[in-house]
Order: C-alpha cells, then structure tokens, then sequence
C-alpha cells in the first residue's frame, strides 16, 4: 500500500483529500528530475552538434552573432518543450511523435513526417558520421599529437584518413559501431553511456577552462606556430585571412540582425534533440507531472543553449571572427586556397589552444566522448520507429522483426544501416552533399511542428481526453496553454522554413535539398499509400483500423 | 474467425467500454480480456459541507468541484484514466487515513463493486449479439472478482481453463511470475510452470490452441519493462531488461500453439514468433484512454491477417 500526492499517509489523520494506492504491479516512480536532467542534457551532444553548426554559421552569415542566433533558437525551442511537456506528462506510456501524431492526426500525416524525421534523417545523421569521424574528431586528434610529438606518420596518417576513403571506411566503423550497441542489451548501453557521459562532461568543462584563460593572441601563436612547424606556412592565422580575401570574402563584418536571424536555423540543430530525452514516465499521472517533464526537457535545452551559446562566444573571441570566417569560407567555397590541413571544425580550433598531448587529449574526449556514445541514439530512435510502423503494418512487419537469439530489432537496424551506407557513401565521395547537411534540422523540425500542431488541436480533436489529463489543467482564460505553445512553435518553424528556403548556405532552397526536404515526406506518403492499398487488396484487415478508435458508449 | 484481445484495462471506464464494443466495431467472433482488470487507486473527493468537493487528484494543486454536472465529469475522468472516485466526509477522510485496514477494505469493496458495474453493462451491450465475451483474470486481480465473472451468464470466465472455440481452444492463466510488488496472483516459475502445464494436458490440439497467458515469454521482447532502482525509481536514461517468465516461454516452446496472447508488461507491445507460435503482446495505455489490442482472422490453417490495433 502507498500513498501519492501531498496529502495525509495512513496513521497521520487529516481531512485533506488524499489517494490510496494498493500494491499493484508497474506502480514504479519515474526517475528523479535530477537523474533526468543529468540524463538529457549530456544525451544532448551540443558539442558534436555545435561543430557543424559552428563551421558554418561563420562564413554562410558574416556579421551573425552566434550567441544571439542562439538565444533566440532556446526562445522558439522553449515553446516547443512547453508543447512536448503537456504530451509526454499526459500520455506517458506513447513514446513519441509517431504514436503522438498518430493518435492525434491519423496515421497517413504521421508516416510521412515521422518517416522523413526518423527514418531518412537519422539514417542520413549516421550517414553524417564519417566524414565527422575523420574530419572532426580522429583526423585533428591526429595532426595535432603528431605535431606535438613531431611524429610524421601520425600527420600521414591524419592525412590519409581524410580523403574520401578514409571518410567511407570511417563511417563504416561508425554503423558497425551502432549497430553492436542497438545489439546489446540496454542496460549495459545505459551503463557504457553513462561513463561516456561522465568523462566528456568533465572534459568539456576542462576545455571551456582552457579556452577561458587563452587569449586571441595566445591561440594565434599556437596556430602559427603548428603549422609553420609541420607545415611549412608561416603566420597561418594572416595567411587564412589573406587568402579569403584575395578570393573574393569579405570578412570585416560587423554584428548584422539579418545575417543573425538566418543563423537561427542552424543553433537550432544544436538544440532540437532536447525534445527526444524525456523518456519513460510513471504511469501514475500524479501532480507535478507537467512541471517535472518541462525541467527535464526545458533543463535540457537550456544547458545545450548555454553549453553552445559559451562555445560560440569563445570561438569566436579566442580565434577572433575575421579567421573563423575566413577559415571556414575557404574550406567550403575555394578549398584548393586553404593553408589549414584539416577542416576548421571547432574540435580542431579548440585543441590548438594548447600544444601539449594531455591537455589536446582532454579537449578532444570532450568531442569524442558526446560524439561516440550519442550516435548510437539515432539507431535506436530510427529502429523504435520503424518497428512501431511495423507493428501498425503501415510498413511490412518485417521490419518489425526481432531477433530471438540476440533480442534486437535485427532487420530494423539493418535497413537503417544500409540507408546510413548509402548517405555515408554521399558524404564521403561526393562534393554536393555535405553542404544539404542542415537539411536535417529542416526533416526533424518539420516533425516536431507537426506534433505541436497535433497538440494545439488536440483539446479541440479529443476534448474529453484533453480536458482529464495534466495538460487540460493549464489553461489562460479559455485557452489551452498547450494550444498556445503548440502555435507559437508551428510559427517558429515557419519563420526557420522562410530561411531554409531562402537561403542557399542552409542547404534546401537547390534542387538536391528540395528533393531531400520534400521528397522524404513525400516518399513517405507514397510508402503510406502503397502500402496500405496491397494490405487492403492482399489482406481482410484494413490498415485504416489501426488508429479508429472504438466509440465507447 | 475474428478474435479481438485486450488486457490490462486496469480499471479504465472508458476502456472496458472500448472493450465491450469491439466486437461490433470490428465484426469480431470473439472478443479476450487477457486479465488485470481492476484498478489501482481510490481517488478521495471530500464534501466540504457547501455543496462542494475537495480533490488533488492530477492537479498542482487541491481542486473544488461543485456537485452536479462539475463534479460528476470529474469522477468520470478518475473512472476513465482507470481509478475509482469515492466521495467521503472530512470525518470518515480522517478516519480512513488513520486507518491501513480502513483503507484496504473500502478499496476492495469499490473494486468488487465497479467489476459488477462492467459485468452488468457488458451482459447489457452483448445481449443481442452472437460475440462471444471472454475475461480472465491477471496478476493484479485480486481473488475476489473471480465470483463475480462466474456469476455472469452472458461472459465467459477465463481463468485455469480451457474454452472450445470451435476450431481452436482458448487456455487462460492470469497468474505471473514475481514481481517487486507481492501482487494478489503471483507465484514461483516452478508453480507456475506446473499450473500451465496442467492446463496444457486437456488442450486436445495444441497446434491450433491459443494461449492467453498474462505473463509474456521471458526475453520475447515482450516483456522488456523498465529497470527499478530498489526503491522502485526507474533507472534515469530509460534502461529497460527483460521481466517475462521463463515457464511461459517452456510451455510455449513444448506446446508451440499457434497463437499466445499476453499482457503485463504495458510498455512490452509488440509481435514475436517463438518457434511456430505468434506471441502477441499489444500492451496497455489505459492512462491515456487508449485502449490496445490485437486483432486477428484465424481458421484451422493458422493466422491470417492479424493487427496491434490502438482504438
């Protein structure tokens, strides 16, 4: 026997209403709101994240302020947490946007929304994870302890690896990696995370302190130093500089609101995976439910904002904005003109904060530690979708498939690993996909707008329901908080789509970028749609009965 | 022949009405309450002596609720989301949470009255139809509802038997492996094993048998629930391992029937074929109104079409 709630225990008598809740099965406590933030925001990874954010905003938006752009993303995101709070405190046991825009919307606006969100992103994020694997994290690991050790091979070494093959082969590693950890048992992935976590959280703190007592001139020597000593270039930093503005950019911008705004769209994709933590809740809807989700989720978003938003101001006052931007324009626009021998991720710039190999190896587990335990989230948030539209047989249940032996959504993971192969062989040999890479915060976002708009219409679609769950105590006047919050979010996104279809940096206004925006929610209707006519033709249950619900009088 | 099954309504009003009109809503021969039927928890709404009600349930804070119209939509969002509302005086609320044994006694008489509440509508709402209406009892169902289903001439009471379905027989058994909870129908693997494989012995045809056993199969994938902490906190990170029993899953690889029905683990939905058999667990979300369910045409040559349904 226990009791909830505020009120009275047994044997203190009092008057106040109370609940009594008997011994019954799968009465458990959700996890504590501390464990939970510690949980979501290291699951966060806005260190990964903001490597590519960061290595793009410097040059696509001169004149960007990245701590602005940042703080403004936290405010469109926080309504989109508020959204996704109500949801989660109020259908618990869901599980996501599949289930939620399922129930809210039907199954033919979730599949295609979800299947672009979750199935071609994460697989194309997986995909993502070569040329990171070599570029971001291993290829600076390897240039800079081979510079301060003097050791050749390993500069060869770093130089190998980032070329197209050493791209592919790296990402190979990453989708094998993946695939053993969707493969074991969750609880041993729980474990080895957690220790991941733990040291890339230290670490991380260990490289803003680093950063935080270097100065511009300081970070200036180091570079020039390690690349006229490995390199033969003498005062890079200039030379950088130089050379973007003998090709034409022009770096000297000041803070500009109209290269801020656009820049939005991509801090946005540092925080976007905020939503996705919450996990698991009690199945006891007991008071609080709806605050206690919003810390987590809204914790979490304000921590990687912060994390992020420190990182942009650092990079940009220790390596000064002209560099930055000029570093990055040459690596994306004019490449055969940049002294730099590897790509001027922030992973890179950071660990050149100091020449010696214990401090590089500290700043590099705070990339490689978030990076290496995170990715394996996108396989299993990909596989979880796939096997719940397996089991709404809205794909075959193939997918759905687990393997007796090893317990694992086997064939599930295998499709996402050969879609990621295919990304993976993009990334890796062509020049004009990298660059559709924000198109991902595009697929993702899309999805959440679409369930917050579920949520706004939900007091509207199912005001019963609404009106007795958490969420249908949190009114203004007449209004629902969470239909509030829900379109307050539908709006930021819009104002994001605005950019992303109007901006070439961000990737989607070509046509490769349309076709991948577009095309994956409309490849995922067609799936929706062919599907469901050859269960109806083939089969006596139609698909469409999955999510009517039973009118209960 | 179209069967429906459903399991841990847990006490959701709306849910048992969902479940009770399945077989009109999907033509279904025979509709299947795999068990843990009853609710969980006594939601206490105090008159406060002006005509108004007292309640913290799902709120931040104590809410009023005038009696009528208000207050009786309240009970019945507590009825729905699968707890049962009593009103009481501030005097018998002071009595009662002085009182363990008070307390226990009120909920199982509530109980007991809420299962003759269903039974009654559900004999009401199948009266004129030919769907057969089968409930057995789970884990978390105390002893006593027993009696209560067996008094109804209209349903079917599950538990430890064997029902001829025409082409196919239907074994129930509610009873589970452990759990942290000590629950009224929980006993060893042993126990267990020896229970179902008594039932198992009168099945005439075990190759068209369905099973409806509560506890899903150990490590089926069925049955992955989230891990505790000893204090029955969920372990933060939502790690999850396997809590099915290990006696089902060696009855159903000796038996392999063509079809076993399970429930218990509400997070567990899903579909896994052990050996011959389809194992189907459809899960619970009786919280959210939801009810989850499995439905399935079967004929003598084995399952044909077959869908997790969310209704």
């Amino acid at each position: 026997m226990a009791t909830t709630g505020a009120a009275s225990s047994p044997g203190i008598p009092s008057e106040k209403p109370t609940l009594f809740l008997r011994k019954a099965s799968g009465v458990v406590k959700a996890f504590s709101p501390l464990d939970s933030f510690a949980y979501n925001v290291l699951a966060n990874n806005p260190m990964t994240l903001g490597a590519i954010s960061f290595l793009l905003i410097p040059w696509a938006f001169p004149g960007g302020n990245i701590p602005i752009a940042m703080f403004i993303a936290m405010i469109g995101g926080l309504f989109c947490a508020i959204t996704y709070s109500f949801l989660q405190a109020s259908m618990p046991r869901t599980g996501g946007d599949y289930v939620f825009q399922s129930r809210l919307l039907g199954p033919s606006i979730a599949f295609p929304f979800t299947f672009g969100a979750y199935v071609v992103a994460n697989a194309m994020f997986i995909g993502l994870n070569g040329w990171m694997f070599c570029a971001m994290i291993f290829g600076p690991l390897f240039q800079l302890l081979g510079g301060a050790w003097q050791n050749k091979s390993l500069l060869d070494f770093a130089a190998l690896i980032n070329q197209p093959w050493g791209f592919f082969l790296g990402g190979m590693v990453m989708i094998a990696w993946i695939t053993i950890m969707v493969s074991v048992p969750f609880t041993l992935y729980a474990k080895i995370q957690k220790w991941f976590f733990f040291v890339g959280g230290l670490a991380t703190l260990g490289a803003a302190v680093v950063l935080l007592l270097m100065t511009q001139d300081g970070w200036q020597a180091n570079l020039n130093s390690f690349m006229s000593q490995n390199f033969g270039v003498k005062d890079a930093y200039q030379t950088v500089i130089g050379n973007a503005q003998a090709a034409g950019f022009n770096p000297n911008l000041n803070f500009q609101w109209a290269a801020t705004m656009p820049a939005v769209a991509s801090c946005w994709f540092i925080l976007m995976s905020s939503m996705w933590g919450a996990g698991n809740a009690g199945e006891i809807r007991d008071k609080g439910s709806v605050r206690t989700k919003f810390y987590q989720i809204a914790g979490s978003l304000f921590f990687s904002a912060g994390i992020a938003g420190l990182f942009g101001y650092l990079i940009v006052s220790r390596f000064g904005s002209q560099f930055l931007s000029s570093a990055t324009w040459l690596f994306t626009q004019a490449p055969d003109k940049t002294p730099l021998p590897i790509a001027p991720f922030f992973s890179f710039l950071s660990m050149l904060a100091s020449l010696n190999p214990l401090i590089i190896i500290m700043i590099w587990l705070a990339f490689f530690c978030f990076w290496w335990m995170a990715n394996p989230n996108a396989g299993v948030y990909g596989t979880r979708v796939l096997l719940a539209m397996s089991m709404d047989r809205a794909i075959p249940a193939w997918f759905g498939k687990v393997n007796s032996k090893t317990h694992t959504p086997f064939n599930a993971m295998m499709a996402t690993a050969l879609l990621a192969t295919g990304f993976n062989a993009l990334y890796s040999f062509t020049l004009w996909f990298p660059p559709l890479t924000t198109a991902l915060s595009f697929l993702i976002g899309v999805s959440y707008a679409v369930t917050c708009f579920a949520g706004a219409l939900w007091p509207f679609l199912k005001p019963e329901s609404f009106k007795a769950s958490p969420a249908g105590k949190y009114m203004i006047g007449s209004v629902p908080v969470i239909t509030i919050s829900g379109l307050v979010f539908v709006a930021f996104m819009i104002f994001l789509i605005y950019y992303f279809l109007t901006v070439p940096a961000l990737g989607i206004n070509g046509v490769p970028g349309l076709v991948l925006g577009f095309g994956s929610f409309i490849l995922g209707y067609l799936i929706y749609l062919v599907f469901k006519a050859y269960r109806k033709q083939k089969e006596s249950l139609d698909l469409a009965m999955v999510y009517l619900e039973i009118p209960p009088e | 022949m179209r069967l429906f099954f459903a399991t841990d309504v847990h006490g959701s009003d709306i849910c048992f009405k969902k479940f009770v009109n399945s077989g009109k809503f999907y033509k279904a021969d025979v509709i299947i309450l795999g068990g843990d039927t009853t609710g969980k928890m006594l939601v206490f709404l105090v008159d406060q002596g002006d005509g108004s009600f007292l309640s913290n349930y799902s709120s931040d804070e104590d809410e009023l609720f005038h009696e009528g119209a208000e207050l009786e939509e309240h009970e019945k969002n507590i009825r729905n989301s699968g707890y049962y509302p009593y009103r009481v005086t501030k005097a018998q609320m002071r009595e009662l949470n002085s009182s363990h044994e008070a307390m226990e006694s009120l909920f199982q008489r509530v109980m007991l009255e809420t299962t003759e509440r269903w039974v009654k509508l559900a004999e009401e709402r199948l009266k004129d139809t030919s769907i057969r209406c089968i409930i057995a009892p789970g884990n978390d169902d105390h002893l006593e509802i027993d009696e209560v289903i067996k008094a109804s001439e209209r349903i079917e009471y599950g538990e430890g038997r064997v029902i001829d379905l025409g082409k196919h027989e239907l074994l129930s058994c509610g009873w589970t492996n452990p759990t942290p909870w000590d629950t009224p129908r929980e006993c060893s693997e042993e126990e267990l094993l020896a229970k179902i494989e008594g039932l198992a012995k009168e099945v005439k045809n075990p190759k068209s048998a369905i099973f409806n056993l509560h506890a899903p199969p150990y490590r089926s994938g069925l049955d992955d629930a989230p891990e505790l902490k000893e204090n029955l906190q969920m372990v933060a990170g939502g790690a999850t391992k396997p809590v099915g029993s290990t006696a089902v899953r060696a009855v159903i690889e000796k038996y392999q029937p063509m079809l076993g029905l399970h429930g218990h683990i509400h997070e567990g939905k899903g579909e896994q074929k052990i050996g011959k058999t389809m194992c189907i667990n459809p899960g619970s979300a009786y919280g959210d109104w939801v009810l989850q369910g499995y439905l399935a045409d079967v004929d003598d040559r084995g399952i044909g079409s077959q869908l997790l349904i969310t209704g």
